[in-house]
């Protein structure tokens, strides 16, 4: 019974975050954007759509900041907070959740001290997670103190008797739980009697009380009339854990197979591969070979998602239960409630197909808007400073007794000029694309530099559309600008390989690869992929040269 | 010479410089037009008078102002007048330096030669002026790749497969037999030095142990 319900406030409260925020934000389309972008968090799968939402949030916050809305960015910071506990970064977590605190200090009402409650009981997981148990129980005791409501305060007191417990400290744990327990005596309750009782009496178990039995059977019964499929497992391999120790092997066996036939209607085979383990652990060989074959396969995928999730496994289980217990109580419910929801599910679908729909036919005005200023810039610099220039040139070639310096430095501003009108002179509609892109990336050739491309002529670029080869276009010229001028590269390697729907694009040079400031050159490039739901990352290695992959 | 010359270009300095030069080079008359409209009216004018133009000078962009205009762009003037059917020379003189739209010029508007605004266009005229006299084409080495032959950027797999080979120490005889094992061509010790010597080019490498060293270091091998 390891931590079950560490992340039960967490399930319990990430709801309760997005009603904050909506409350913060009234414009429709920041709801939406947030409430999606949100839903990207709470997923923790998408990469790409992962770091798109939390660059959302990290924008909306220093948005907000700026615009001093101190409540609204510590909402952004929170969430952030508890993407990045998710994800098992612990530091970044605690870095994020102190400075949201110290937002919420310019302000103290109602609303920061609900938004308090849910930040201190994130830290006091985090401590947990990180076995700095006194930490954790400083930031529970503070969470217990502005928390509103009484479920609240039960979900902190459980995760705090679990503290107690790695602790070792089952005198305390046992009172803290008894506590809540008085306080649960209502039917209102009825659901957290039973996460208690169960708590209460694992714990006792561990301490070799003579009530734990009474208590994991009490909890059992409340589960089994709820039909909480993952509470009743969990009673049962305590169950079996408590028979195994007085010892009675025969009924821990029982209880133990009683979890493994449970297991088979949970999705998620972990359980089946603890309930195997309880009866491997029993003795009986029958089991054992199954046993180890679920175990092996399954510790094989585990350690490739643990590696990069650490904490997502609770996540997992959370998300299952959730699942689970939403399918048992939509059977119970009648037809016409289910109607109603079915008529609730599309009514939003159907506003969220029309805001998605706005928004892109938005994006794509904002994409055309910006092409098209772009290549009225660049016609101006072209026609009329870069004529001039030439004009200046060519008089004075014409006058006697001008020094050649001269010439040549107004020479080279003539060249600079065309250069800036080049980098944002788009795409000519309508032509050969390949053609287009070759030619551009030809003109970067000289004596002392040369562009070398992979598989350009493999790529059928038909499939992609205008706004992304335009992208592509432009993005590629802005990265032979910047490595001509700063990098004294004399090579550009440029490979493109079709990943299904999407090209991935690998530039490289063999120039100094300095560190690259974040100039407006980059966020130029940033917003191109970003505004095609790309991504692109630059990794410059001193010496070597700079590499850049784009995915679009 | 030409005998009669249309410039349409509306950046009076280098015009009068033009002037001078055609002037000097044989040039009977020479009418000077700064915006597109002009020169066409006066092409058609001359053509009805039937003392016709036998040379176009055109630039490409024209600054816009309060003039209305029917035709803003050096492209759009030559494509009006191409449609006449005339045998008229034309050639352009701009800073336009995008290689495929120069391309198109020659291509569809069969313009005769393209001189690019530098420092040393006035010696690129003279040779345009000339090369277009003898029914020849000219274009400014700054943008002679727009005529080349349709550039290849693309590294070839079978160069790759080379450089493999010879970062694995191989000499070339033994490149060359186990090229011919695997029915790989060319295989001939000689196209495997040949190919090699336009890597070395191609990457600006200096010998072979360079070449390896940077194409190890862009990782494509």
């Amino acid at each position: 019974m390891k931590c079950v319900f560490f992340s039960s406030l967490l399930a319990f409260l990430i709801p309760l975050l997005f009603i904050g925020s909506y409350a913060q934000q009234p414009e429709a389309k920041t709801v939406d954007s947030s409430a999606y972008y949100s839903d990207l968090l709470m997923d923790l799968q998408g990469g790409s759509d992962f770091n798109r939402a939390i660059h959302f949030f990290e924008r909306n916050y220093e948005k907000n900041l700026s615009e001093s809305k101190p409540i609204a960015a510590a909402l952004n910071l929170e969430v952030l907070a508890n993407t990045e506990y998710k994800i098992g970064d612990y530091n970044s977590s605690e870095s994020l959740s102190v400075e949201a605190l110290k937002l919420l200090d310019l302000e103290n009402d109602a609303d920061t001290q609900v938004i308090k409650t849910r930040i201190y009981n994130l830290l006091g997981l985090l401590y947990a997670n990180l076995e700095n148990y006194e930490k954790s129980k400083t930031y529970y005791g503070r969470s217990l103190q502005l928390a509103k409501t009484t479920s609240d305060s039960l979900y902190v007191l459980i995760n705090m008797s679990a503290v107690l417990r790695a602790e070792k400290n089952y005198e305390t744990a046992i009172d803290t739980l008894n506590y809540a327990l008085n306080r649960a005596n209502t039917p209102r309750y009825t659901r957290l009697a039973g996460d208690l009782l169960d708590n209460l009496g694992y714990t006792e178990l561990l301490a070799q009380e003579e009530e734990s039995l009474m208590h994991l059977k009490q909890s059992l019964a409340i589960r089994l009339q709820l039909h909480d499929t993952l509470g009743i497992f969990s009673n049962y391999r305590n169950l079996s854990s408590y028979y195994k120790q007085v010892p009675d092997t025969l009924t821990a066996i029982d209880y133990a197979r009683k979890a493994y036939s449970l297991s088979k209607y949970i999705p998620d085979p972990a359980y089946e591969l603890e309930a195997l383990g309880l009866i491997a652990d029993l003795d009986t060989l029958e089991y054992i070979e199954r046993f180890k074959y679920l175990s092996d396969s399954l510790k094989e995928s585990a350690l490739t998602r643990q590696n990069k999730y650490a904490a997502l496994k609770y996540d997992v289980a959370r998300e299952q239960r959730q699942t689970q217990l939403a399918l048992l109580e939509r059977d119970r419910e009648k037809r016409l409630k289910t109607i109603y929801v079915l008529t609730l599910v599309l009514g939003v679908v159907v506003i969220l197909g029309f805001s998605v729909l706005s928004h892109f036919k938005q994006k794509q005005k904002q994409l055309d808007a910006i092409r098209k200023t772009e290549a009225s810039i660049s016609k101006k610099v072209h026609d009329g400073l870069a004529n001039d220039t030439f004009q200046v040139i060519s008089e004075l070639q014409n006058l006697e007794n001008i020094p050649d310096h001269i010439l040549a430095k107004l020479d080279k501003i003539y060249l600079e000029t065309r250069d800036i009108s080049k980098n944002h002179s788009p795409l000519i509609d309508g032509n050969n694309f390949k053609d287009q892109l070759v030619s551009r990336l030809s003109s970067y050739k000289s004596e002392n530099f040369n562009v070398i491309t992979r598989n350009l002529n493999g790529i059928d670029w038909e499939k992609f559309s205008k706004n992304k080869k335009d992208a592509i276009y432009m993005v590629l010229g802005e990265l032979m600008t910047n490595t001509k001028k700063h990098s004294k590269a004399s090579l550009a390697l440029i490979s493109f390989e079709e990943k299904g729907k999407k090209l991935q694009i690998t530039f490289k040079d063999n120039g100094l690869g300095n560190e690259i400031k974040k100039g407006n050159g980059i966020q130029n490039m940033e917003f191109r992929i970003f505004s095609l739901n790309g991504t692109i990352s630059f990794e410059p290695e001193p010496g070597k040269g700079l590499k850049v992959q784009i995915l679009v | 010479m030409f005998k009669k010359v249309l410039i349409a270009e509306d950046l009076v300095w280098n015009t009068q410089r033009f002037e001078q030069q055609l002037l000097e080079a044989g040039v009977e008359e020479i009418v000077i037009t700064e915006y597109c409209d002009d020169a066409y009216l006066r092409y058609i004018k001359a053509l009805k008078d039937e003392k016709p133009f036998d040379l176009l000078i055109a630039d490409l962009s024209f600054k816009q102002d309060h003039r209305q205009q029917n035709l803003y762009s050096g492209d759009e003037l030559i494509a009006a007048i191409r449609k006449l059917e005339e045998p008229l020379k034309v050639i352009v003189f701009s800073m336009e330096e995008r290689l495929q739209r120069i391309r198109l010029l020659f291509d569809d508007q069969k313009i005769n030669a393209y001189v690019f605004k530098s420092r040393r266009s006035l010696e690129d005229m003279a040779e345009a002026l000339n090369a277009v006299h003898h029914g020849q084409r000219y274009i400014s080495p700054q943008v002679a790749a727009a005529l080349g032959s349709r550039e290849n950027l693309d590294i070839e797999e079978y160069d790759i497969l080379l450089l493999e080979a010879i970062a694995k120490g191989l000499s070339n005889r033994e490149i060359s037999e186990r090229f011919k094992e695997r029915t790989i061509k060319p295989n001939g010790i000689s196209s495997i030095e040949k190919r090699l010597s336009k890597l070395r080019t191609d990457f600006k490498a200096t010998n072979a142990t360079h070449l390896i060293a940077v194409v190890k270091d862009l990782g494509l091998i």
